[in-house]
């Protein structure tokens, strides 16, 4: 076994799962470890990075929206551009490659809007392995065209009834699946949360992003960004986002997460600015929950961003001031792709379209030798039915 | 504990609400009036993960109720008033996390809790609520995983009370594990079943000090709480047959 690795951010973090699975994280987290060190494993992580996915992925000057804005100057970094159109396969190839390292014939996932769903469906695909996705059932109704393109390609898409029927639903069926299956299933997480080591391995098979930001926006502009801003649920783009500028403070990160109706509401998935203090899902982070630690049932537009939970470095990097966590309401976040199309010709994922609101409100505030990284981290063809139905047009006619 | 065990033990598990706390009470104590010794009392939970279906569902009935962590605390009062057995809680982590470790342990020990199983706090997390626990004279206990041989002498060390064997895998792993597990505490050993027939409880009854089962003893519906807690007698006799 490798030298005990620290699993904490700050207070955050550990490995809060039954001892029955204390062994496989065990063996993941060694594995793991090594891979960071192996250069035939970074050779074939990036091969595929760059050969499959199509990366590295555009930094593209936003220049109708800076000059509308009349603010900051704006750039887009386009992980919707990424093969299968999100950023989530980014961290699916690193997640899979280690489950081959492993010896595992099986990926089993859970998805909220079906991004990472049918990023692992791909990859299973690509690597000829057997492959389950849990979905809530409330999400594979909204989401109807993911789980037809996940079952295209070879996966069986599993309905969660239990609960709301939403992503927190999908991962404790996918967590038990694992629970009984792991001699040969590997569970393939999306977001950056879970047990140690999930969170550190999603940060570092999704750092690609800021990587790639950071080395473009030193080439076009000569200099570091003023601010970064990413959507976060559970804070997977938002983190790989963030994570080569965490140690320059003079780039002030942002996250937009799903405010909902109003962080007033009830109706909400804002978990940073109103949740507290717990232990769920195999982590210490912060949850909206009731006075008791029950877990509260949560509501957004987005399917990706509506988790009761958020990753145990974002809830370190609130704590410690480091990130600022703001809250996009529905209503924005549909202006937001509203407006994002009509002015740079891009149909956004409903989920990024809560980074772009934030991005528009901040610009505002910042001067044009300002400069703001706003990561796109899906394209949104997903969401054309569900913003009509919100807007009150029927497509179905 | 180790007196307890002496005799082996049959272990009911109920869900603190479900589907009320009057029921609860009625059910533990017809219970005790069957034969059991040691009973264990689930805390309800918004999320089981660690649970399977049956479980999961009674935790849902009890929580449907708006039942509240302090009323079942205090139904769990009400069997204390009532009865002496030795009593078990079986809680999620979050639960005493946000309630306060050492507060949950001082409530617990007063209500004069044995033991206190958590499923989802593995041996490296344990420290901080083990020693709140102790603090107080209430015993931490332990589960031992499956197929995990390299893991065993780590995980009992601390270990107090008695030891849990979850889930309990098929002849002949079972008994290479608690053979292993035997070789390196001296701790009762209990393994925790879903339901068992006597035939079932017959066999493993060599091995261990005590079965526990998790689903026998879960309805949900009203059933006669005599009817319910029957199998208690029948599957005792049949553990301490030989």
């Amino acid at each position: 076994m490798t030298e005990k690795v620290d699993n904490r951010f700050g207070m955050y973090g550990g490995q809060f799962v039954p001892e029955a699975l204390m062994p496989e994280l065990i063996r993941l987290q060694d594995a793991f470890e090594a891979c960071k060190h192996d250069d035939d494993f970074q050779r074939e992580f990036h091969r595929l990075l760059n050969d499959y996915a199509g990366r590295p992925s555009l930094l593209y000057y936003a220049k109708n929206m800076t000059e509308d804005l009349g603010g900051a100057k704006i750039y887009l970094k386009r992980e919707d551009l990424n093969h299968t159109g999100a950023h989530k396969i980014n961290n699916v190839i690193g997640q899979a490659l280690l489950a081959k390292r492993l010896g595992k014939t099986r990926l089993i996932a859970e998805t909220g809007a079906g991004q990472h769903g049918v990023a692992t469906a791909t990859i299973a695909a690509l690597f000829g392995m057997d492959c389950e996705i849990y979905m809530g059932k409330q999400d594979t109704d909204r989401q109807r065209l993911n789980v037809y393109r996940m079952e295209l390609l070879g996966a069986k898409v599993v309905p969660v009834t239990d609960g709301q029927g939403l992503l927190k639903d999908a991962v404790n069926a996918a967590l038990a699946d694992w629970a009984q299956h792991a001699a040969d299933t590997f569970y393939v997480i999306g977001s950056a949360v879970g047990p140690a080591p999930y969170p550190a391995m999603v940060h570092e098979f999704q750092s690609v992003i800021s990587k790639e930001s950071r080395q473009q926006i030193l080439q076009v502009e000569g200099r570091l960004p003023d601010a970064i801003v990413a959507c976060c649920g559970g804070g997977s783009n938002a983190i790989g986002s963030f994570a080569d500028y965490l140690d320059k403070p003079s780039v002030k990160l942002y996250g937009a997460e799903a405010a909902g109706q109003g962080l007033a509401s009830g109706k909400t998935a804002a978990t940073l600015e109103l949740g507290s203090d717990g232990i769920f899902h195999g982590m210490a982070s912060k949850f909206l929950q009731n006075q008791d630690g029950q877990i509260a049932k949560v509501y957004s537009i987005s399917a990706g961003l509506d988790y009761p939970g958020i990753g145990p470095e974002h809830a370190a990097l609130q704590a410690s001031g480091r990130a600022t966590y703001v809250g996009i309401t529905d209503e924005e976040a549909v202006q937001a792709f509203e407006y994002i199309a009509r002015k740079e010709g891009i149909i956004a994922a409903i989920e990024s379209s809560h980074a772009v609101a934030y991005t528009e409100k901040l610009a505002k505030t910042m001067t044009p030798d300002q400069i703001i990284i706003c990561t796109l981290s899906g394209r949104g063809d997903k969401d054309v039915a569900q913003v009509a139905n919100y807007r009150g047009v029927d497509l179905h006619d | 504990m180790t007196k307890l065990f002496a005799t082996k033990q049959l272990i009911p598990f109920n869900v603190i609400g479900d589907p009320n706390p009057a029921a609860t009470v009625a059910n533990v104590l017809a219970q005790v009036q069957a034969g059991a010794q040691l009973i264990e009392l689930g805390l309800p939970f918004s999320d089981p993960v660690a649970d399977g279906p049956a479980v999961k569902a009674a935790n849902q009935r009890a929580l449907r109720g708006q039942l509240t962590v302090a009323q079942a605390l205090a139904t769990v009062a009400a069997i204390r008033a009532q009865s002496n057995v030795a009593l078990v809680l079986v809680t999620y982590v979050n639960i005493p996390f946000v309630y306060g470790f050492d507060a949950f342990a001082a409530r617990v020990a007063a209500l004069d809790i044995t033991g206190i199983i958590v499923p989802d706090l593995p041996h490296e997390e344990a420290a901080e609520f083990r020693d709140s626990l102790a603090r107080h004279g209430v015993d931490l206990l332990t589960i031992v995983g499956p197929a995990s041989p390299e893991r065993i002498a780590t995980v009992v060390a601390p270990a107090r009370g008695f030891l849990t064997v979850s889930p309990a895998l098929p002849q002949p792993i079972l008994g290479q594990e608690i053979a292993a597990i035997r070789a390196a505490s001296d701790l009762p050993i209990v393994v925790n079943l879903p339901t068992a027939d006597t035939a079932t409880i017959q066999a493993l009854a060599p091995l261990v000090e005590g079965i526990q089962l998790t689903e026998t003893f879960v309805s949900g519906a009203a059933v006669d709480p005599g009817e319910l807690a029957r199998p208690v007698t029948e599957l005792r006799q049949a553990l301490q047959a030989l």
